[in-house]
């Protein structure tokens, strides 16, 4: 394929970062009324389904949306992968980390707002049991699951820490990546507690968690990642490590 | 005949940076990096625990009430006690005294072993009485917490380990130091979170 071709499906990748956070804030924390989302382990199914699911006809779109776009991280992670290559161009271990678990996590995002979706959709068909149990089951898989994120995270945070020869990140940038990523253990509380901060909706599991994901991980290196696809080829394999310093 | 470059001698840290004149604070830029990022982290616990306790103080006095501060002090004194060690043991590092940087680091790690065993035994009566993580907010916090805290000890043994079985090889040199370094400022930044988490879990507050 031809360098411009390339660099073209690069840059187109790297946009995928901001489309992702767009669409999922629209659809699926808008559109979805996951702002904070509902505290299902201290509502009864009858409360999950008049409180939520029946009340807001907007849910089931917005997951389909959701669904749609959470593959966008995916394509996103795909970039990443590649930036983070060793100086002789192959895959090491922490690019393979990397891009498992921003697949895993991308599928988590599509797969988890599709089965929200048919909590919505079938709110009037089926029992409100039902209805509780694969919308906590959901959830289970969604939150409980953390470590493939946090894998992710360290991951790339052990590169931009570890690799000395790289400039496309900053190194205060890895250590947050790791931070952040290894926060998440709080979520571990979540299928155990009705009220607190550890809650689905609570003021650490949702709230600190979400937002330095979004803010602190996912922005900063969406910032680097689209100033890193902008420059001239020469100077994109010198910020990587991968030539000699001219 | 001139010292190598990379040898320490007298207490000077490495020959580039004294060449100078400045001092040059210990460790290197990663650590201080990590230490400030870590200290964000727990800052953001201390203040999701202060808002829960505004919440629901009733509930937290009444939890704080089961926590025995004898713990939380005696916890407080063997983690001074091992930083003192540990600077002793990074000072030695500088002059190259080999023997004196092991003595150190073995005593350090003895003072880490006895808090891991405290901590184990406050942990056991607790779920022995029947509390746990998700008893209410105040254990979860308490438990998160130490338990946080209590990965860091683990791996500050870790690193205060490696230093002890290479310092009879590397001690004396500079790249050897700067580790030490890095350990010690992390180990006194454990030592540092403790005596924040002390008065905020089994003192302050209403009884």
């Amino acid at each position: 394929m031809e360098d411009s071709a390339t660099r073209a499906i690069e840059r187109g990748l790297a946009w995928c970062g901001p489309i992702f956070i767009v669409t999922m804030i629209t659809c699926w924390a808008v559109m979805g009324h996951n702002i904070p989302p509902p505290n299902m382990m201290a509502m009864t199914p009858e409360q999950l389904v008049s409180d939520y699911y029946g009340k807001y006809p907007s849910i089931g779109p917005g997951m389909i949306g959701a669904a749609t776009f959470g593959l966008f991280y995916t394509m996103w992670s795909c970039l990443l992968a590649k930036l983070m290559r060793e100086e002789n161009g192959s895959f090491g271990v922490l690019s393979m980390m990397e891009l498992s678990g921003g697949i895993l996590t991308g599928w988590l995002f599509a797969f988890c707002s599709a089965m929200w979706a048919a909590c919505a959709v079938l709110v009037h068909q089926v029992s409100p049991e039902i209805i509780k149990m694969v919308h906590t089951f959901t959830w289970f898989i969604f939150d409980c699951t953390y470590m493939i994120t946090t894998m992710q995270m360290v991951a790339m945070g052990l590169f931009t820490i570890l690799n000395k020869k790289q400039t496309m990140f900053p190194a205060w940038a890895g250590w947050v990546s790791i931070a952040v990523g290894l926060s998440f253990i709080a979520l571990v509380l979540m299928p155990f507690v009705t009220e607190g901060p550890f809650t689905v909706p609570g003021l650490w599991n949702f709230w600190l968690i979400f937002n330095t994901w979004i803010f602190a991980f996912f922005g900063v290196y969406n910032f680097y990642v689209l100033k890193h696809v902008y420059k001239a080829p020469e100077a994109q394999a010198r910020a990587a490590g991968r030539a000699l310093t001219a | 005949m001139e010292e190598p470059p990379w040898r320490v001698t007298g207490n000077c840290m490495t020959s580039d940076k004294r060449s100078s004149g400045a001092r040059t604070p210990p460790g290197t830029d990663g650590i201080w990096t990590f230490v400030f990022i870590d200290m964000i982290v727990f800052s953001l616990f201390f203040a999701v625990y202060l808002s829960e306790r505004l919440r629901l103080p009733g509930v937290f006095a009444a939890s704080q009430s089961h926590l025995d501060p004898k713990f939380g002090l005696v916890n407080a004194l063997i983690l001074l006690t091992s930083s003192l060690f540990v600077a002793e043991a990074v000072a030695a590092a500088r002059l190259g005294k080999a023997t004196l940087v092991r003595a150190r680091l073995a005593l350090a790690l003895a003072c880490g072993a006895m808090f891991s065993a405290s901590k184990l035994t406050e942990y056991v009566g607790k779920f022995a009485a029947g509390i746990t993580p998700v008893t209410n907010s105040f254990y979860s916090l308490y438990f998160l917490l130490t338990m946080i805290h209590f990965l860091h000890v683990l791996a500050g043994m870790v690193f205060i380990a490696h230093c002890l079985g290479r310092a009879r090889v590397e001690a004396g040199l500079t790249v050897f130091v700067a580790k030490l370094e890095n350990t010690g400022l992390f180990w006194h930044f454990v030592d540092l979170l403790w005596l924040f988490l002390f008065p905020l879990l089994y003192l302050a507050g209403p009884k």
